[in-house]
């Protein structure tokens, strides 16, 4: 059996998401001769240890009851810094523009020797390439499935089951909000604003819906498909993007009548150009997924199109995808 | 191969299929009937006639066939020609669209003499809210369409409208 003493770094939706998976999966991993041993959770307040492994479900209860699990005045960073372990699981909130906490936490994590798993987006549309050469330089691993696509898993297919081919094209809708957003927009012939009001009372989309309807979150996993699976070095300024505030109902209306429906689309190209933009997709291509759906479309160059389609979001599916990068970490090591 | 065929018919009920009844009889592909609203200097004044274009998919024997039996039922043959267009391609458009000169729009792509517009179906809500269109184009090929959708570009650019591509377009 192969104890791994993890960190998790953010104990929002995704970090309590990854206890419960981490509690449900127990014995499926020891199985696989894996003890994940959570020996710190850290929230925006503080920190629970314990270096001989925490009660999961004490903390998802103590988090529950007082909104905290803080019992120690101790930030992520300084957990990463001074206690001795293997993993951080860096889910704190993203942030594309600085970086935020995840970036410095990241680098922290690399420099004390740890591998990191994440979702968190921020600081891989920013530093991809000095936080991969980071990671090499301490001979530690990065896995970051959860930051595209939620449960939907294209990055390790693209990189380790597709391998031997040439990835020519990825188009998808990556954004589970916008995508709600329009498919409302056509079923209740309503505009862009009465929709947005409804996805905001659901929780569906911030209060502050920017970052998704502007298209700022599919340009983010748009950067990072560029850089993970086609070994570029893009940032978020070099993609195209438009979002979807202007879209109409007599536009969906009308494509409709011509048999699509209009969906917003990342696509990274082999020849380096990214885009974000809404488009016509024929009603029943494999893109034209509803809902909160994300789906992702690989051109290749010996198995042609494949499309994969999964939960962009909910702290669970995202949770998978950060439970199955962590196997593929120490299965193989 | 594809032709189309201008054909004239008298403005009458029962007409077009009569027109059609040879197409099918001599086993050829119709693709497309399109009833012309345009004056042409071919078709007899009066109003009492109505000029149609067929688009088929037959070989050369076929086609004089056709022309011939069309001929013998008294249907005026105006034009046999080769397709000029091979593309076909529906776009969507939003924003102030017509105050933007609408017109202008269509020349522009016209002039290029290797695409033109086809048709176009607009849906203005209220004045001052965004004009949604479905704009259809046709092209010579694939390349022509290509260099037509990067004017189409420039163009909405200029004139702040949103362009909205199908996905197939690179």
């Amino acid at each position: 059996m192969k104890t791994i003493k993890a960190s998790i770094i953010g104990f929002g939706s995704i970090g309590q998401g990854v206890a419960r998976v981490l509690l449900m999966k127990k014995d499926y991993l020891k199985k696989e001769g894996l003890d994940i041993k959570v020996i710190a959770v850290t929230d925006s307040k503080g920190a629970m240890i314990d270096e001989n492994g925490l009660d999961l479900e004490k903390c998802l209860e103590i988090k529950s009851e007082k909104g905290t699990i803080a019992e120690e005045k101790m930030t992520g960073l300084e957990v990463i810094r001074q206690i001795e372990h293997d993993l951080v699981i860096e889910v704190t909130p993203t942030d594309v523009i600085t970086g935020g906490a995840g970036l410095l936490n990241m680098q922290a994590a690399f420099e004390t020797k740890k591998d990191v798993v994440t979702s968190n987006k921020g600081p891989l549309t920013l530093k991809f390439k000095e936080l991969n050469e980071l990671a090499e330089q301490n001979g530690r691993l990065f896995r970051y499935e959860a930051t595209v696509g939620g449960a939907m898993p294209i990055i390790n297919l693209t990189k380790e089951v597709m391998a031997g081919n040439e990835i020519e094209s990825i188009k998808g809708i990556f954004n589970g909000t916008c995508n709600y957003i329009l498919t409302r927009m056509l079923e209740e012939k309503a505009a862009y604003s009465e929709i947005l009001t409804e996805a905001v009372d659901l929780g569906i989309a911030e209060t502050d819906p920017t970052y998704d309807v502007e298209g700022i979150d599919t340009a983010g996993k748009v950067v990072i498909l560029a850089n993970a699976v086609f070994g570029m070095n893009k940032t978020i300024n070099d993609v195209d993007r438009t979002g979807i505030t202007q879209i109409t109902y007599e536009a969906l209306e009308m494509s409709e009548r011509n048999g699509k429906t209009i969906k917003l689309i990342g696509e990274v190209r082999k020849n380096g150009e990214l885009t974000v933009s809404p488009r016509l997709i024929p009603i029943g291509h494999p893109l034209s997924v509803s809902g909160t759906l994300n789906v992702a479309s690989v051109q290749t160059d010996l198995a042609g199109e494949i499309t994969v389609t999964g939960k962009g979001a909910g702290s669970i599916e995202t949770a998978s995808s950060i439970l199955s990068d962590i196997i593929s970490i120490y299965k193989e090591n | 191969m594809k032709v189309t065929m201008d054909i004239e018919l008298k403005d009458e009920p029962g007409q077009l299929i009569l027109a059609l009844e040879p197409v099918s009889r001599n086993n050829a592909n119709l693709i497309s009937v399109f009833h012309y609203h345009k004056t042409n200097s071919n078709t007899k004044k009066g109003g009492e006639k109505l000029q149609v274009q067929l688009v088929l998919d037959a070989k050369g024997p076929v086609i004089e066939k056709i022309k011939e039996d069309m001929e013998k039922t008294g249907i005026r043959i105006l034009r046999i020609g080769e397709e000029k267009y091979g593309e076909t391609l529906t776009i969507l458009m939003i924003g102030h669209v017509v105050n933007t000169d609408i017109r202008d729009t269509i020349s522009r792509i016209d002039e290029t003499r290797i695409a033109e517009v086809i048709s176009m179906s607009l849906s203005m809500p209220e004045i001052d809210k965004p004009t949604s269109a479905a704009v259809t184009i046709n092209a010579i090929g694939k390349e022509e369409m290509k260099k037509t959708i990067a004017l189409l570009k420039e163009i909405t650019k200029e004139k702040n409208i949103q362009l909205i591509l199908p996905i197939e377009i690179e």
